[in-house]
């Protein structure tokens, strides 16, 4: 995985689990207006820089959730876990 | 209905090999206060939650639970790809090794695999939700003991991340259980 | 400082946890390496020298 690739996986990395933990944050606290409005911007963001990444990179949901380049993007390498971050 | 991402929801780096942890690490895949049994334990509790923020809560923790049980798989995985039948060997790891080979199971750090009675689904609320909160003080406290037993500066960030959402997950069921204890007192009073 | 609520007594035979009050979060890539986006929440873990610098952790190769 190149460095292009792994700082674009690393921001999306970083956007989805800042959605993880105000989701969770909203499944208690679901009247606070001001963490839903961050919660809605934050996906917002995290959409675009999504569909950027697949764009380049292919899909990196399947199901219908995001389309795929041909050939079938989705049976591929590598997956999650032989991503070891900082290898060239 | 589930949905696969395919990207960790922490990122993990391995250096060099080392079965020795993998062995301890993959108590937190298939062991009593593991990942698989967080994971299930909350989906399952939530079929019989009389409200609708304890179905999500439990929805979505347990929904998160399986992502870091792909984390600590990875771990595993990167820890013993390399590692030659020696250093396996020499880690304790060849009992584990004789039955899978580099595969991933469900089995604590001593190689006794899964079993549901890790679980409970009591269906009264506030015991269910009691499990919840004691269910992750148990999973902190393992990784704190995984994170002492390790010397790589990477896996031990990787530990201090599960261990920080444990942390999160059980003020969040520290929430649902006071809700659960106002919405269960609203109902009695009819 | 985060703000301050006044926590309730706590009925006998019952477990009470204080509900977060949310004020300021961290932004994304700092708040993944600390394991959550809420200061408050953060529990650190690990003798001092064990307790990790801004250069470690995952981030962006240059």
């Amino acid at each position: 995985m190149d460095r292009a690739q792994f700082n674009s996986l690393l921001n999306l990395q970083a956007l989805s689990f800042t959605l993880v933990d105000l989701n969770l944050y909203l499944d208690t606290h679901p009247w606070d207006q001001r963490a839903l409005a961050e919660y809605n911007t934050t996906a917002l963001q995290y959409q675009a820089c999504r569909q950027q990444y697949e764009r380049a990179y292919g899909p990196l949901v399947n199901y219908g959730y995001s389309l795929s380049q041909a050939p079938w993007r989705w049976a591929v390498d590598p997956w999650p876990w032989e991503i070891c971050w900082g290898e060239g | 209905m589930w949905i696969y991402e395919r990207k960790l929801e922490y990122p993990v780096r391995v250096s060099r090999p080392d079965p020795r942890m993998a062995k301890n690490i993959i108590t937190q895949y298939g062991g009593p206060d593991g990942e698989l049994g967080a994971s299930m334990r909350y989906l399952t509790q939530r079929y019989s939650m009389p409200t609708s923020q304890a179905k999500a809560v439990l929805t979505d923790i347990g929904t998160e639970e399986q992502a870091h049980m792909e984390i600590v798989a990875a771990l595993v995985f990167n820890l013993i790809k390399d590692a030659t039948p020696e250093e396996i060997k020499r880690a304790g790891l060849d009992g584990y090794y004789s039955d899978h080979d580099k595969a991933i199971y469900f089995v604590n750090a001593a190689g006794v695999p899964w079993t549901a009675a890790y679980i409970q689904s009591k269906g009264d609320p506030v015991a269910d939700l009691h499990e919840d909160m004691a269910a992750e003080e148990k999973a902190r406290a393992t990784y704190e003991y995984l994170i002492n037993l390790s010397d790589d500066p990477d896996v031990i960030d990787v530990l201090r991340f599960l261990r920080e959402r444990e942390v999160v997950h059980f003020q969040r069921f520290g929430e649902t259980l006071d809700l659960m204890h106002e919405y269960l007192s609203h109902r009695r009073q009819f | 400082m985060a703000q301050q609520v006044p926590i309730p007594p706590c009925p006998l035979a019952r477990a009470c946890v204080p509900f977060q009050c949310y004020v300021n979060r961290l932004p994304p890539l700092d708040g993944l390496k600390a394991g959550t986006i809420f200061p408050e929440l953060i529990s650190r873990y690990g003798p001092a020298e064990r307790v990790r610098g801004d250069q470690d952790g995952p981030r962006p190769i240059q």
